[in-house]
């Protein structure tokens, strides 16, 4: 990641003009978060005139285009005209696979074809594709072959100039989490949306620490300002998190668990 | 004149970079005072134009006072435009209507000045202690311009933060923003150099 290149303050911000060949990840605890900001994604994309793919599950792709509706948007015209294009991630994966891996020709059989054709269409000003396809992986327990078809799905995406988003469904205040995927997935983006509010989770993160660890001063304080971070723009109150897991693992569930705790806006809690 | 290095002034640290952006996170106004003093007694022995902008809990008139306990004749360099310290309300009443590209554009102008009138560069400090958490995210965007367009300027910059005001968080969000972060863990100094990473 450039060292001075802008950091978004919101996701809506990410999303709306990505930077090029930006390949962002979604970390996603519910579908209602999901359809916000991959429509948002889909919507800015066909308004300004791009080209769309989108590689999801059935339900997935089914409450997208309600979404699409619902902003005005006429999927099915978008569609008839080359613009936009569905694909089944569940069947595309049924595809790739080949034993616990990944078959890399039939992967890019499968999405680098069609948007290569997509990117040759001159109507279009640029090339956005949303997939899931590591997501449903990851759920099936393949994570190997999970990590092979992001590394894929980079590749093709470079190739083709397209800005990726990914969505990956974790629960960012389990420590499991972060024992399995969830830091090598956040490694293999150029930004990381961990969150679908940024202040309450900048709140959460915060308070809790200073709850569990108390105030950052003295060796901490050092430690963290030397930190050497994770190689993805991700917002301060995630990187906390992986700060804390890696130099105070001892206080990261209690941590985890008070960020979860902390009260949502309007809550009594808050109130009091 | 035209090394590309300077003092700090800093015990523990001596030559740093013009263009360098630093920052430094203080616990009260001993500690702030401890390093703004030496970094502009330095800054003015350097015949650099050095601008304290300051803030609670260090007001311009105990800058001033700092300043003169330690031997600097603070009138005089006042007088003959080396020093200016001014208290940040005074100065944002002129400054708050611009964006941050243009205040950035402010500092790179008052270099050209400052070199131009024989001065070997630019040192200023700005303690925000006045910021809301709603001007948060915006201020961090000037930080980020500044990052980016000081560097090959011969300004020297040191960026002043209470500890514990801004959460952990917001020591990430600062030290992203930043060539390097000043640690004042004994007696001497020491510069802790950011690593790379998107935060």
């Amino acid at each position: 990641m450039p060292k001075n290149e802008m950091r978004h303050a919101s996701w809506q911000e990410l999303l709306g003009p990505p930077s090029p060949a930006s390949h962002i990840v979604q970390i996603y605890d519910s579908d209602d978060f999901l359809v916000a900001a991959v429509g948002h994604f889909v919507v800015e994309g066909l308004r300004r005139g791009e080209a769309v793919l989108l590689t999801g599950t059935e339900t997935h792709l089914r409450r997208l285009r309600q979404h699409l509706h619902s902003q005005g948007l006429n999927a099915d015209a978008a569609m008839r005209a080359g613009q936009l294009l569905l694909s089944d991630a569940d069947a595309g994966v049924r595809a790739i696979l080949d034993g616990q891996g990944i078959d890399a020709a039939r992967y890019e059989a499968l999405t680098g074809e069609a948007l290569s054709h997509m990117r040759a269409d001159e109507r279009f000003s640029g090339l956005r594709w949303w997939g899931e396809m590591t997501n449903i992986l990851h759920r099936q327990g393949r994570d190997k072959a999970a990590l092979a078809a992001e590394a894929q799905a980079d590749a093709i995406a470079k190739r083709h100039g397209v800005t990726l988003l990914c969505s990956f469904h974790c629960d960012r205040f389990d420590p499991r989490s972060y024992d399995g995927m969830m830091r090598e997935v956040c490694c293999r983006h150029t930004h990381v949306i961990p969150a679908q509010d940024y202040v309450r989770h900048r709140l959460a993160v915060n308070h809790a620490i200073e709850e569990v660890v108390g105030e950052i001063r003295g060796p901490l304080l050092q430690s963290l300002m030397s930190w050497k971070g994770l190689p993805c723009e991700l917002p301060s109150s995630q990187a906390l998190l992986f700060w804390v897991r890696d130099c105070i693992p001892e206080r990261f569930a209690e941590v985890l668990e008070r960020a979860r705790a902390y009260p949502h806006p309007g809550s009594s809690m808050e109130a009091a | 004149m035209n090394s590309a290095l300077t003092d700090c002034g800093l015990p523990g640290i001596r030559r740093i970079p013009y263009g360098v952006h630093m920052c430094h996170f203080y616990e009260g106004r001993e500690d702030l005072a401890a390093a703004l003093v030496p970094y502009f007694k330095a800054g003015l022995r350097n015949n650099e134009r050095c601008i304290w902008i300051t803030a609670a809990p260090l007001s311009a008139a105990d800058a001033r006072q700092e300043l003169s306990r330690t031997g600097v004749d603070v009138d005089a360099a006042v007088a003959q435009g080396a020093l200016v310290v001014r208290d940040f309300s005074e100065w944002y009443a002129e400054a708050e209507k611009l964006k941050g590209r243009q205040v950035v554009d402010l500092w790179l102008a008052e270099e050209e000045r400052a070199l131009a009138e024989g001065y070997s560069g630019l040192r200023i400090t700005g303690n925000v202690t006045f910021l809301q958490p709603a001007d948060w995210e915006e201020f961090m965007a000037y930080e980020a311009l500044v990052d980016e367009a000081f560097p090959p300027r011969r300004i020297v910059t040191l960026c002043t933060y209470r500890l514990g005001e801004h959460g952990a968080s917001g020591v990430l969000d600062v030290v992203h923003r930043h060539s390097c972060t000043l640690d004042h863990p004994d007696e001497g100094w020491q510069i802790l150099t950011r690593s790379v990473s998107g935060i």
